[in-house]
């Protein structure tokens, strides 16, 4: 709006958009695209670490189960157990315990009824039914040691099983680990990622431990409670980030990685890409600003030639040294400036010596031939009353410059009604109104005319009067009828003029005006071609003019 | 002469027995009815029913690459069982079980005769291999049979009156299986059992890796 909206900017601004264009829908179409590989990139990271964790802590518990298995065959443990030697129990127990590096163990003495009774090495819950007896009857019917997750103390805890074998499974060692925050956070440096263990409680997974901080878990359960049940990769905004979890399998593992994190180096990446693209901005609208100069400046230059021919200055030339279209249309337009230019010359000269209106004809480049053709016209003849006594006080020099003035005076009133001076003689004035130009009122056009060539020349007496100079009086007479029009003279010298006997009548009826005393005098004919109201026309009478047998019917405008 | 008189004697005071006797055929099949072996089934008799002697023959429970042969043996009470080890191994055989707590220390070779007193199973072990596993079955009864791959077995001259079937195998679950039965003269009782096995516990020899060196 504020900008001029001109071609250049035009050009510019298409330019700018077009870059713009490509350069954000590249950009959206890159972030798109690279966005969703480092989410699918994160989350394949977060299974990975997943099925790494997994195995890690299925070894930790294989290597509580080959600890156990190897005591669970110890013949002096067997011995011992079987001597029901309870103090000697609880401290193999504990030495196991130590050997193998476990959290805590349990003995479960297999009896013939369930549950199974519970020893452990510093005798807390001594006596007491083993809590998860359904685990251990499906890895008695499976066969194989156990390996649970169990809730315990608020938390969970991994728990192997193995049977004390004699050879038969007789009781069952269950040694385990805590998984507590200390082993989160161990999880948490050897996967490089956030870990949270979760466990169901009412159909509910909540986060039991994790090396998030209390604020997270909320949100985690939240997003855990508004998954789909099946679900196993989720993101979730936590501290102001995107994070990517993964659900182990059994729900009992979650990995989280932040997903900022993950798009670090797409967000650098970004910054760079909007660096060089306000570079490239910048490049181009440098380079368009010189393009579009260089396409709009010859058509400004030919934009201020056209103003200037249209100003009337015909000399206005281009200067454009191209060989394009654009180069091509100033040589035109100068070729064309020349050609007015020209035409201009010929008709200001040629409007001095003809008329304007003949001048255009010939201009217009009719053929200018000798001879003529019949057409009806209106003549005038103008003439001044005593111009000579009038001239006789004047020099020479003084009497052409009256006369110029009054014969341009009344001129401009022939042009003005679309009549054409067919010549000056002396002070007098022939005019012709239908020829070369045909009008179809041109009788009513002299008419017009001879009446305000009085007016103008009660003006032009006026100034005299205030000049202090001879008022002037005039004579008009007006005749319409046939002539004989066209050029005359030699074939190198050529003169557009009427002649006939309508010619003579008109000046014989000018000469009338002085005996009369009335003008302007206009023929019969005049009068029913001009179609005038007799209220505004005053009969003067038969007139016997010179050279006609028959009387004229001569009439006047009305005062 | 004096011996010949001895059988007839012994023939006429066991002829009312042999005259009035019938036979049990049993048939074990487990949960999805495939037959069952090892299964072991005893007959006590309940109406004072004459029995005949105990045999004193020592049975044998042999060692052979580092298995017990047979898997199961079944003894009446009071029975002896001798352990002769025939690998080039020690073994050493013991038991935790309640009917009879024993152990045979490192040996190869023969062993001293072992004498099971109370009827009761009892699961053999070896102290050097995990896997070695035994059973003995100890009744009190001369009446006892232990099922083949067919997993049918019979019982037969047994004396007229009431028995109660006692079954047993290594992975029946909840112990042992009580039936009570009526036998009428030259009767053929068909008892069929469907037993509830658990897994084995998972065997920890791995003869591949026995056979691979260093």
């Amino acid at each position: 709006m504020f900008i001029k909206r001109s071609f250049r900017n035009r050009l510019l601004l298409a330019f700018l958009s077009l870059f713009v264009i490509v350069q954000v829908s590249s950009f959206l179409i890159i972030d798109r695209v690279i966005t969703r590989a480092a989410r699918e990139r994160a989350t394949d990271d977060l299974r990975n670490a997943a099925i790494i964790l997994k195995q890690f802590l299925l070894e930790r518990s294989d290597l509580l189960i080959q600890g156990a298995s190897l005591f669970s065959r110890d013949y002096a443990f067997q011995q011992t157990y079987f001597a029901d030697d309870r103090e000697t129990i609880r401290s193999a127990l504990l030495s196991l315990q130590q050997r193998i590096h476990a959290d805590f163990i349990l003995l479960l003495a297999d009896e013939d009824d369930w549950p199974v009774r519970v020893q452990t090495p510093r005798g807390e819950d001594e006596g007491k039914p083993f809590k998860h007896p359904e685990l251990l009857e499906e890895s008695i019917e499976a066969g194989e040691p156990g390996s649970w997750v169990i809730s315990r103390d608020q938390g969970l805890v991994r728990m192997v099983a193995v049977p004390l074998l004699a050879p038969e499974p007789v009781a069952w060692l269950c040694v385990g680990f805590k998984m507590d925050e200390k082993l989160v956070k161990s999880l948490e440096r050897f996967v490089g990622f956030g870990v949270s263990l979760v466990k169901e409680v009412d159909g509910q997974l909540l986060v039991v431990t994790s090396s998030l901080g209390p604020d997270a878990r909320n949100t985690v359960e939240i997003a855990l409670a508004s998954r789909s049940s099946d679900q196993k990769d989720f993101q979730v905004v936590m501290n102001d980030e995107l994070h990517s979890l993964h659900l182990r399998d059994d729900s009992s593992l979650l990995l989280h990685a932040s997903l900022e994190r993950a798009l670090q180096p797409l967000r650098q990446l970004q910054r760079v890409f909007a660096l060089l693209a306000f570079l490239a901005l910048l490049v181009v609208f440098l380079l368009g600003k010189t393009v579009a100069k260089t396409v709009t400046q010859p058509v400004e230059r030919l934009v201020q030639g056209v103003r200037r021919v249209t100003a009337g200055d015909l000399t206005a030339e281009v200067a454009v040294e191209r060989d394009d279209e654009i180069g091509m249309l100033a040589n035109s337009f100068n070729v064309m400036a020349r050609g007015l230019e020209e035409k201009e010359k010929v008709r200001s000269l040629l409007g001095k010596v003809v008329s304007n209106q003949i001048a255009e004809e010939l201009l217009r480049g009719k053929t200018v031939q000798l001879g003529g053709e019949i057409r009806t016209v209106t003549v005038l003849f103008t003439d001044l009353r005593s111009f000579t006594t009038t001239c006789e006080k004047m020099q020479p020099e003084e009497v052409l410059h009256f006369l110029n003035r009054y014969l341009d005076c009344m001129a401009k009133v022939v042009e003005k009604h679309g009549g054409v001076i067919d010549k000056f003689i002396g002070d007098a004035i022939m005019a012709i109104f239908g020829a070369p130009v045909s009008l179809p009122d041109h009788a009513r056009r002299a008419v017009e005319c001879g009446r305000e060539m009085h007016s103008e020349l009660k003006l032009l007496n006026e100034k005299l009067r205030q000049e202090g100079r001879p008022e002037i009086a005039m004579g008009v007479g007006i005749h319409t009828g046939e002539v004989v029009a066209g050029n005359m003279g030699a074939e190198n010298r050529l003169n557009y003029t009427v002649i006939g006997d309508t010619v003579n009548v008109a000046a014989r009826l000018e000469s009338e005006t002085k005996s009369v005393g009335r003008s302007p005098l206009f023929s019969q004919a005049t009068l029913e071609a001009a179609c005038l109201n007799t209220d505004e026309v005053a009969l003067i009478g038969p007139l016997h003019v010179k050279g006609r047998e028959q009387p004229i019917l001569v009439s006047t405008l009305k005062e | 002469m004096r011996y010949l008189i001895k059988i007839i004697v012994v023939y006429i005071f066991l002829m009312p027995l042999m005259a009035f006797a019938g036979e049990i055929e049993a048939r074990f099949l487990d949960d999805r009815g495939r037959p069952v072996a090892e299964a072991v089934i005893s007959a006590i008799p309940l109406s004072g029913q004459a029995v005949p002697a105990m045999s004193k023959i020592p049975v044998e429970l042999e060692q052979i690459d580092k298995e017990f042969k047979p898997n199961v043996t079944i003894i009446q009470r009071g029975g002896k069982i001798l352990f002769p080890n025939r690998d080039s191994v020690s073994h050493h055989v013991y038991s935790f079980s309640e009917a009879k707590k024993f152990e045979l220390p490192l040996y190869t070779g023969a062993s001293r005769p072992i004498v099971f007193e109370n009827p009761g199973v009892i699961t053999l072990g070896c102290n050097i291999h995990d896997w070695m596993k035994g059973y003995i079955v100890v009744v009190d009864t001369p009446f006892f049979a232990l099922s083949d791959a067919t997993g049918v077995i019979a019982i037969k001259d047994l004396p007229v009156g009431a028995w109660r079937l006692e079954v047993w195998h290594p992975r029946l679950k909840g112990g042992l299986m009580v039936r009570e039965v009526n036998l009428t003269d030259g009767a053929a009782l068909n008892e069929s059992f469907t037993l509830s096995l658990r897994r084995e516990w998972k065997k920890t020899r791995d003869r591949a890796r026995e056979k691979s060196g260093y």
